[in-house]
């Protein structure tokens, strides 16, 4: 079978990225991020804490790094010129974007990797065995949770002109809303819409509610964890999720169970919907990126 | 960047990060136990020093008559130790960290919770003979430590786990056990 023609140039960007010592710098911070062992967690989870740990480390360092990996692929290239010699190429401008979103994933997937097999090793000696199936489940979704982060990057680079603009849609707009304030900004969106106050230690029983917050890559990342993971219906980390479940405790996180507790929950809330959400997430910013791509102006 | 930057960027980075993720974990560093003149005295052995997430620390109790004569033992909760617990010192009503111990799951008159502890006050009363013992095992589980130090055992509800006496007529004495247990906290890094 021949390999497609953007192949090279994923090749490319996944050597340029992992000749990159700061890519390689990644590893060994996710390990020390992802590592984070809890009592409650330990007492809710048993030995598979350790795919938690995969959870953690693929949560907020992890998007982070990878969209600073990431957010330069197309500007840098304009900015500097090269993206002419790039579109000299046999190659329409959509298999650049592809070819750019495949190579880069996997320059971010492989320290990630080495990183899960690090915390696996080390939470399998510590809490003994884990279901190996639900490790796995969870690296994959994380993968994912990768592609579809480099896949968001590469689309705001190649639909503006600027690094400045490029940043400010990355970092000010995805990151710091949609990834690390969603919680915060879904409810305040979820009150203005339906002028319910929302006691975040004590969330309504309202669809609506869980939906806004699981729009989110990061929410949605999670709530297909903590699915696999087999604790609970909801977008928070497996910590305080543990943590809301466990008799006697309280944190403000989002979980369906607890929420709707004995009550029907809306099927649009089942956890498979996050997936779709999150390969969304992955498809639709792209796919608008390249009918602009293709029709802007390279200058 | 070179490669020797690299490993001291890392290094740094873990030693920086280490311990901030992740709850404590403890060590029964050492137990002291005090001279006293009851007749009654208590042997308190740390048979596992590791007050670790997946596997609480373990305490071996023995409860040793040292007299010639019988003692009449009266407490609450449990016989004959009752809800034992380890005090800091603080001004809280009932101790710091409750010792857990697999009668409290036999006995209808003890109620842990996960943030507490529940027990019924009637009075169990039983004897123990001259020159005998009886030994219970406690756990410490870490969730339920708040910071390392120096800690009195004692009772979780009550300062003195129970009273005894040594014949049917004399008065009931108050039994403060003398026992010091000192907890350090792991560090993450070996």
């Amino acid at each position: 079978m021949a390999l497609p023609r953007w192949f090279p140039v994923a090749r490319k960007e996944a050597t340029t990225l992992l000749k990159s010592k700061g890519t390689w710098i990644l590893a060994p911070l996710l390990v020390v991020w992802g590592y984070g062992p809890t009592y409650i967690s330990w007492d809710t989870l048993g030995p598979d804490v350790t795919v938690g740990f995969v959870q953690v480390a693929g949560s907020l360092l992890l998007p982070l790094c990878v969209l600073l990996l990431t957010y330069r692929s197309i500007i840098q290239e304009r900015t500097s010129g090269s993206l002419k010699f790039l579109l000299g190429l046999p190659l329409t401008r959509t298999e650049i974007l592809i070819g750019k979103v495949f190579g880069r994933s996997v320059g971010a997937v492989v320290p990630f990797a080495v990183s899960t097999v690090v915390l696996g090793v080390i939470g399998g000696f510590k809490f003994g065995l884990f279901s190996p199936l639900r490790f796995i489940g969870v690296f994959l979704v994380t993968v994912l949770y990768i592609a579809v982060l480099v896949s968001v990057a590469t689309a705001a680079s190649a639909v503006t002109t600027s690094t400045v603009r490029v940043t400010a849609v990355v970092f000010g707009g995805f990151f710091l809303l949609l990834t690390l304030g969603w919680k915060i900004v879904g409810v305040r969106l979820y009150s203005a819409v339906t002028g319910n106050p929302v006691n975040p230690l004590d969330p309504p029983a309202d669809g609506l509610l869980f939906a806004i917050l699981r729009l989110s890559p990061g929410r949605a990342y999670r709530t297909v964890t903590n699915w696999i993971l087999g604790l609970a219906n909801s977008g928070g980390q497996y910590t305080s999720v543990a943590t809301v479940l466990y008799p006697g405790h309280s944190v403000n996180e989002y979980v369906v169970d607890a929420a709707f507790s004995g009550q029907p929950v809306p099927a649009y809330l089942h956890e498979s919907i996050a997936l779709v959400v999150l390969l969304l997430w992955g498809v639709v910013p792209l796919a608008l990126a390249s009918y602009r791509f293709n029709r802007g102006d390279l200058a | 960047m070179n490669r020797r930057q690299y490993l001291a960027v890392s290094t740094a980075a873990l030693s920086g990060l280490a311990g901030c993720l992740g709850e404590p974990e403890y060590t029964i560093s050492s137990v002291e136990t005090g001279d006293d003149s009851h007749p009654l005295a208590l042997d308190v052995t740390a048979v596992d020093r590791n007050i670790a997430i997946e596997s609480p620390g373990q305490l071996d109790i023995t409860l040793r008559n040292t007299g010639t004569q019988d003692v009449i033992i009266k407490n609450t909760g449990v016989w004959p130790l009752g809800v034992l617990g380890l005090d800091s010192g603080g001004e809280s009503v009932s101790a710091d960290i409750l010792l857990l111990a697999d009668e409290y799951a036999e006995a209808d008159t003890v109620e842990v919770r996960p943030n507490g502890a529940s027990k019924d006050n009637a009075p169990l009363t039983g004897t123990l003979a001259a020159a005998e013992s009886i030994q219970r095992q406690y756990e410490i589980d870490g969730r339920r430590v708040s910071s390392a130090g120096a800690y009195t055992l004692q009772g979780y509800f009550d300062e003195v786990p129970l009273s005894y006496r040594t014949g049917q007529n004399a008065d009931w004495v108050a039994y403060h056990p003398s026992v010091t247990v000192t907890l350090t906290e792991q560090s993450m890094l070996p």
